[in-house]
This record gives structure tokens, C-alpha cells and sequence, in this order.
């Protein structure tokens, strides 16, 4: 399979947080969500694929092209990131004049048609835009310079569900085309939960998961049970333990849990609670 | 060179909500009441190079402010091309503070009837042109280093600098050797050509120091 990004041993110290020797794969022609708490390193991976900040350690490919100090590979790229950044007394009309001329296929007639599905003014002041029209806004000009790859970090945080399904929506109709490729960061898993097709999962400054988001869903199971039968659960792999008054509830593998199936309720797992149970950490 | 012409273009974008009517109005008052009272219309000049030198830092500003530096990196702009675009601008706006400063003078000169002479007044500039363009040049580095809010009260340096250098030769007093400073003027005012050749290295010199620390240091920032 192809990949449009290409992640070898990324080590990026910081005074209280280490992205440790992550590596991983985006396959071009899919939408890959990048997942994990806040502080796990999803902005610093997505920063470093952008070449926003510099990494002290490792290599990064992206659409074939090795990182080597040149930004000339971001002509190729669509970046949301979750604040948009424009001057706030720009108007539109003015992000686009100012962006146009460094684009090799800008195409106005696209940034328009999205201008006018999201109902935003040529004649509005950056400042003038909430908070949804102005992820809108970082949107329709990343699609409109054709690009092959699309980066975006937390760009639903904060908006309605109506406007996250309609980015998703967007996302979607984008991956029509199998060379063209999503990189999708967010905590709201649930918009990942539809559109996702693999996953890179990161927790504390570490990739815990890499591969296809079904495989993920499918691979982990929620554990429910009393306090008492806690210790039939001696020997198996629990991740995220978490007790209350009347039991416990843990994330397993599914393989493991089959046999056990009939004494503990054994649920379907979801993105989000896997990230918590994930978060909490391994118990053996 | 497109890239950094549109970059040259982007940072008067990024300034032009800035450059308001009132600006001007502002600027052509404080020209009036300087030509007036030193019934010159010398000082007006500089006073509009000094007004530049205030808006060569508006980009740093307002890009702080708006988080612009990411969206140069996501453009595709390598950073030396930020840096050599933002000394390109700093040069056109100079040059376009010039004009308004000779437009403004000679009209104040009709006005208020104070004569101007040509060739004085052309030296004068390219004087005013190489130390403020100088200022810049001891700023502009300190900006791309540290941003424009870390950086703005050390950019005050060489303002601070130049009145530190006047308050100590006023107060050297007799022991500043004037005869021979006199001779060293009198030198190069016999050898107009040299001087301005010699004026003009140092500038060189002190800018390309300043473009390198600028590039070194602006490779180096994380956004």
C-alpha cells in the first residue's frame, strides 16, 4: 500500500513531554484519524509533519518526499489547524488575494463555490467569523489549490454537530478520489467513528495503535463485572482498570475474553472509551 | 524570486488595515508643526523615515498577534525567503517613506515658504536613509529572533543607543579632541565621493551582518 506520510522514530523533547521515537504510516487514498488525550503529541507530530517546529530525531516522508528543509511540498498540502491564521482585520476577499499567489493551482471558482456552501461573505472581517465559519474558512482555502493531502488538527473542537458533520461530509466526498489523503487529528472520536478507515493512536508521546479502525473496534472489548470476580481476571490483559462501589469496568482483547464471556458483561468498545481506558493505562 | 515578490506583497497586505487616512493625517501634522517651529523642512523628513522605521515592525506584530508565522511555513515558504522578503519590504517601504517625505517637504515649502536646496536636501536623505535603515537593520534581527513581544523593548536598543552616545559626547565636553574629529571632517567633506563609497560599505556591512542573524535566527524558531 502506499502512504502519503511516512513517520520513522520522531523524537521531539520538550521540558515536560517526550514524543518518543513514534513511527508511523498514512495510506494514501484513505482518511487516517489521529487519536489520543490532550498532551499525547498529536499537535507536535502534526507540526513536525508540517515542519512548523523541528524535531531533534527521526525521518519524515510525505508524498514520496523526504523532509529536507525545503516547505516547497506544502504546494501539495491542505493544512486546518484549530485557530485560523489570518490577520483578524483581513477580509475574506483579502485571505484569498493574499494566499492566491503562492499556490501553482489555486482555483478561485472552488474557493467561491465553498465560500457560498458555507455561507460566508467575500465582504466579512476575519474577526467578524465565529469560530465554525473560520475553520470554514481555513477549509475552503486548503481545497482550493487542489491539494493531494489534507492535514487538519482539531478541526471540529468547539463546533456544533451540524457544522462537524458537514466538515466530515467534506472530508468524505475528498477521499472520492483514491490519490488524495486525510490526516485527521482530533479528540471527538465520534466523527472519526464514520468516516475513519485507519487509525494511528497515540498516548503519552507514543503510538499504541497503528492499522485499520474496524480492527481497532473490533480487537478491544469493555469488561464489566462485579467486585468479586475481579480476580478471575488474574491472568488476562487489562487495560484501564477503573473500580466503583459495585464492580469494576476494564478494556480487553476480545480473543482473550470469549472464554469469559458468560460470568462478565463483555460490550462493543468505542473510540472514545478506548481512549480513556487507554489513557489510564495498562493494569498487566 | 515570484515567491519572494509575493511575500514582499503579503506583508503590505498584512499592514494595509493599518495604513488608515488618519495615520497620514497624523503624520502630516506633526511635518507641519516640526517644519513651523524649526522653520526647516528638514526634520519633517526624518520624521517620516522614523514613522517607517514604526511600521517595519508591524508585520512582526500583527503576525504575533494573528499566528500568522505557520501560515508562511504552510504557503510553502522556505524561512530564508520570510526573512529575505522582509528585508526587500523593510527597503520599499524605506524608499516609499522617501518620496512621501520629499512630497511632503516640498509642499510644506510652498506653504510655509522655506526655501529647499536640491542637492543638500538629497544628501540629507541618503543620511537619513543609511541610519535609520541602520536602526532597522539593529531590529529587525531581534524580531525574527524573538517575536514582536519578547522583542519590542530590546528593539528600542539602538534608539537607546544613539541618545546614550549623545548624552556621553555632551558630557565629554573639553575632552572630546575635537581638532581632530574637525580634521577628519573637513577630510571627508574634501572627498564627498570616498565618503559616501566609505558610508556605504559600513551600511553593507552592518546589513548583511543583520540579514545572516536574521536567517540564522529565524531558522531556529518554533510556531
Amino acid at each position: 500500500m502506499d502512504n502519503a506520510v511516512v513517520v520513522r522514530d520522531l523524537r521531539k523533547q520538550y521540558q515536560t513531554f517526550l514524543l518518543d521515537d513514534i513511527s508511523f504510516d498514512v495510506p494514501k487514498g484513505y482518511i487516517t484519524g489521529f487519536i489520543g488525550p490532550n498532551g499525547s503529541g498529536k499537535t507536535t507530530t502534526i507540526k513536525s509533519i508540517l515542519s512548523y517546529i523541528r524535531t531533534d530525531k527521526g525521518d519524515i516522508e510525505v508524498l514520496s518526499e523526504p523532509l529536507s528543509g525545503s516547505n516547497a511540498y506544502l504546494d501539495k498540502i491542505g493544512v486546518v489547524m484549530d485557530t485560523p491564521f489570518f490577520v483578524k482585520d483581513w477580509k475574506v476577499s483579502d485571505v484569498e488575494k493574499s494566499v492566491r499567489p503562492f499556490y501553482s493551482q489555486w482555483d478561485s471558482t472552488t474557493f467561491h463555490d465553498y465560500l457560498k456552501r458555507f455561507k460566508i461573505k467575500d465582504s466579512l472581517k476575519v474577526k467578524e467569523l465565529s469560530r465554525g465559519m473560520g475553520i470554514k474558512l481555513m477549509l475552503a482555502l486548503a481545497l482550493s489549490h487542489n491539494p493531494e493531502l489534507m492535514i487538519l488538527d482539531e478541526p471540529t473542537s468547539g463546533l456544533d454537530p451540524v457544522a462537524r458533520e458537514e466538515i466530515c461530509e467534506i472530508l468524505q466526498d475528498f477521499v472520492g478520489d483514491d490519490t488524495k489523503t486525510v490526516f485527521f487529528s482530533t479528540h471527538i472520536t465520534s466523527d472519526l467513528e464514520q468516516i475513519a478507515d485507519f487509525i494511528v493512536f497515540l498516548i503519552n508521546g507514543k503510538v499504541v495503535y497503528q492499522g485499520e479502525k474496524d480492527d481497532l473496534l473490533e480487537n478491544y472489548v469493555l469488561i464489566k463485572g462485579g467486585t468479586g470476580d475481579l480476580d478471575l481476571l488474574s491472568s488476562y490483559h487489562l487495560i484501564g482498570l477503573k473500580k466503583h462501589s459495585t464492580g469494576f469496568e476494564a478494556v480487553g482483547l476480545k480473543s482473550e475474553m470469549t472464554e469469559i464471556s458468560d460470568v462478565f458483561l463483555i460490550e462493543p468498545i468505542t473510540l472514545e472509551k478506548l481512549i480513556i481506558f487507554f489513557h489510564r493505562g495498562e493494569v498487566r | 524570486m515570484k515567491k519572494i515578490l509575493s511575500f514582499v506583497k503579503l506583508d503590505f497586505m498584512t499592514i494595509r488595515p493599518y495604513l488608515t487616512i488618519k495615520n497620514l493625517i497624523v503624520i502630516l501634522a506633526v511635518a507641519t508643526v516640526l517644519a513651523v517651529a524649526g522653520k526647516s523642512v528638514i526634520t519633517p523628513m526624518s520624521m517620516v523615515i522614523a514613522f517607517v522605521t514604526i511600521y517595519i515592525s508591524y508585520p512582526f506584530a500583527v503576525g504575533e498577534q494573528n499566528g500568522i508565522d505557520p501560515l508562511y511555513i504552510t504557503l510553502g515558504l522556505d524561512r530564508d525567503t520570510v526573512v529575505t522578503g522582509r528585508y526587500l519590504w523593510a527597503l520599499a517601504m524605506n524608499i516609499a517613506g522617501l518620496i512621501l517625505s520629499v512630497v511632503i517637504s516640498f509642499g510644506l515649502s510652498l506653504v510655509l515658504d522655506i526655501p529647499i536646496v536640491w542637492s543638500e536636501t538629497a544628501l540629507i536623505m541618503l543620511t537619513i536613509f543609511l541610519l535609520f535603515s541602520l536602526i532597522q537593520g539593529m531590529q529587525l534581527p531581534i524580531y525574527f529572533k524573538l517575536g514582536y513581544t519578547r522583542a519590542k523593548s530590546f528593539a528600542y536598543l539602538p534608539f537607546i543607543m544613539i541618545s546614550i552616545i549623545v548624552i556621553v559626547v555632551i558630557n565629554l565636553g573639553k575632552r572630546i579632541p575635537v581638532d581632530k574629529i574637525n580634521r577628519v571632517l573637513v577630510n571627508l567633506e574634501r572627498n564627498p565621493g570616498l565618503t559616501i563609497i566609505v558610508g556605504l560599505l559600513i551600511w553593507a556591512g552592518a546589513m548583511a551582518l543583520s540579514y545572516i542573524l536574521s536567517k540564522r535566527w529565524y531558522a531556529k524558531r518554533e510556531f
